[in-house]
């Protein structure tokens, strides 16, 4: 299991094995059910490549789309398969989106268009060498990932032996994903259950290999309600 | 006016029925009215009247030029909040939040929290010492200020605290009347708008210039107001009408301020009496201008206070509910939207309790808060300037480059007096 966040950055080398860049995002296709990353834009230190007007521009820093059958992954590394400079541009298809750019930070509402969170992080597993988008981290875990206190949250979940269970919205559960409004649309309207809780510790040790087999749904956001109705 | 009023309760899409759309509806204009002058006079809270109080006592007039002319930043800031409210429809959390990621808007909002709390815990002190002023034990008026803003909040939906807070609003009239009686010098006044004088190297001025721009621009106004634009429902095609009830706010709070330092220029100034506090204010100017103008300052102090008690929890759930994506909005039940209440709720009983049972240092606090504030406000200045420049959000809506220069330049003032005030911190005077 890896978010988005660990894989963005990721070194990307040349078929020479030399550093070319690094990687910015992750391009998803909205339609499937657990969308593949089907491919990837790095930005590149630089590169001379073929532009939409078959130009051969050099350029510096520039951000390229690349489709996931010109790289194979490999220890933490992207590598090209083909030379740089053989790269063509590519540009995102209508149902095409970006999980750094367009998915994180997007609020999450349910079928009854209710808010219920916003996307901390997306969920990603490794499967047969291509990464596979799973669900949408919206737990605390996601939050300090991203705010760089993972060690703090480890102390205090050694210490005192509290657990932290991520939340993750299996991607299954995705309707609609409303570009203008950053709005990601479930399918569901009441009350989801936890189908497991995975806490700090466990995701750690998660194997990044690991295929999926239980999805780890746990929608938390409706605790104050839950009391509030027992009370009732 | 009530029939058209009741008419409508959303606004969604609303155009004034008109032969030509681009004449002016008057009964229209009254029923945008709302968010700009409720958070442009909330904005003269308890906090703000000790500055302005503290301003008169000790400086007089000298300092009016720094009123007037910040009304501009003001208006130009709140507009481009407004505008980014209605041309989104979401809350400036919700587009900082989506536009800059979690870090940023992690750490703005826990810095405004902190700002916010601090100024709701002066607005319950104002309450507690406006009411002592009358005889009221704190004890008594705090608890049923706190049962009253719950009230309000838990039962009554958008509109009708809009137009509570609206009619409290006519209650800051008292300042004007209060300034008006303590009989000010007006020729001195008008020298102290038109001819700006200020000494860089007193850092007591400066630390006095910096809490009124601090006081003025506050950071939960923009986060208030366009919530409360984006909650409204004010479509694009009705912009030109809140962009007045914005203008009316901004310059509303403005006089506010100029009639309170008036008042006490002409009164604390002129005998030599320096004040910390609101409430002191109040109780030195009975004996120097009577019991009437006191009373009717003690009585604007409560009212702020209460007022402010109402708004700046809401700005904070606001602000916390966008920036996460949870469920938010005065129009929403408890149940509908949990946090978003447990934050008003939270904030306004901690506030309460610290004001009643913690022996605070109220200075202190508000020094904090101004502190955390000159570094917060040039923040979110900056983001709101980004969001407002940036086409894919702002379509042919974009800030023009009169309103670009006029933030960058009260984004250089506030950085450029807050260095200052570090620097007179580190190596004094």
């Amino acid at each position: 299991m890896r978010f988005t966040e660990n894989i963005v950055g990721m070194k990307v080398m040349s078929n020479k094995k030399e550093l070319i860049g690094t990687i910015s995002d992750l391009v998803i296709s909205i339609q499937s059910k657990y969308p593949i990353v089907h491919a990837v834009a790095i930005k590149f230190k630089e590169i001379q490549y073929i532009d939409k007007t078959l130009l051969i521009e050099p350029a510096k820093n520039i951000k390229l789309i690349v489709p996931w059958e010109e790289i194979n992954f490999k220890d933490k590394r992207l590598y090209l398969k083909s030379d740089e400079a053989d790269l063509q541009a590519q540009y995102l298809t209508d149902d095409e989106i970006l999980v750094g750019k367009n998915v994180i930070d997007s609020i999450i509402t349910n079928a009854k268009g209710n808010s219920i969170g916003r996307v901390n992080d997306a969920v990603i597993f490794e499967r047969n060498g291509k990464f596979e988008l799973f669900g949408l981290g919206v737990g605390i875990i996601g939050i300090v990932a991203k705010l760089g206190l993972e060690i703090p949250l480890e102390v205090i979940d050694k210490g005192f032996g509290r657990s932290f269970a991520e939340t993750v919205i299996d991607w299954k559960y995705v309707k609609k994903y409303h570009p203008n409004k950053n709005e990601i649309v479930l399918s569901v309207g009441e009350e989801l259950k936890a189908e497991k809780t995975i806490n700090w510790s466990e995701s750690k040790k998660i194997d990044q290999k690991q295929e999926p087999k239980t999805p780890i749904i746990l929608i938390p956001w409706v605790q104050i309600e839950k009391i509030f109705k027992k009370r009732k | 006016m009530r029939f058209f009023l009741a008419r409508f309760k959303n606004l969604e899409g609303l155009k004034p029925k008109l032969a030509n759309p681009h004449l002016f509806n008057f009964g229209f204009l009254l029923m945008i009215m709302g968010p700009g002058i409720i958070t442009g006079v909330i904005d003269s809270d308890s906090g703000s009247i000790a500055t302005y109080s503290s301003v008169g006592a000790s400086y007089g007039y000298a300092l009016l030029w720094v009123i007037v002319l910040t009304t501009i930043p003001l208006a130009i800031i709140q507009e481009m909040t407004t505008r980014m409210g209605a041309v989104t429809g979401r809350g400036l959390a919700s587009l900082i939040r989506e536009n800059f990621g979690i870090r940023i808007t992690f750490y703005s909002l826990i810095a405004l929290v902190l700002v916010n709390i601090a100024n709701i815990v002066a607005d319950f002190a104002g309450i507690a010492a406006g009411g002592e002023i009358f005889g009221i034990s704190r004890f008594i008026l705090l608890p049923t200020a706190v049962i009253v803003i719950l009230y309000l909040v838990l039962a009554k939906n958008y509109r009708k605290i809009e137009k509570i807070l609206l009619i409290f609003c006519l209650f800051y009239i008292a300042y004007i009347v209060a300034g008006i009686l303590a009989h000010p010098n007006w020729t001195q006044a008008l020298h102290g708008v038109i001819l700006p004088s200020i000494n860089l190297k007193d850092s007591i001025v400066i630390t006095a210039v910096l809490a009124l721009i601090g006081t003025t621009i506050a950071p939960w106004m923009p986060f208030y107001q366009q919530s409360a634009v984006a909650e409204k429902k004010i479509a694009l095609s009705n912009y030109k009408y809140e962009r007045i009830d914005t203008y009316t706010g901004s310059v509303m709070t403005q006089a506010i301020a100029f009639f309170i330092v008036l008042a006490t220029a002409a009164t604390l100034f002129k005998n030599g009496i320096v004040v910390n506090s609101a409430s002191d204010a109040a109780n030195a100017l009975v004996p120097l201008v009577g019991k009437f103008a006191g009373a009717l300052f003690a009585l604007g102090i409560i009212n702020a206070g209460f007022t402010a008690a109402i708004v700046l929890p809401t700005s904070t759930a606001y602000s916390l509910a966008e920036g996460f994506g949870w469920n938010s909005g005065m129009n929403k039940k408890f149940k509908e939207a949990p946090r978003f209440y447990a934050i008003l709720i939270g904030t306004v009983i901690v506030s309460a309790i610290t004001v009643l049972f913690l022996k605070v240092n109220l200075i202190k606090i508000m020094i904090f808060s101004q502190a955390i504030n000159g570094f917060l406000l040039p923040v979110i200045l900056i983001l709101m300037l980004t969001i407002a420049n940036n086409k894919k959000i702002m379509g042919k809506h974009v800030n023009t480059r009169v309103q670009n220069i006029i933030g960058i330049l009260t984004i250089c003032a506030l950085v450029l007096l807050t260095i200052s005030l570090i620097y007179f911190a580190i190596f004094g005077k």
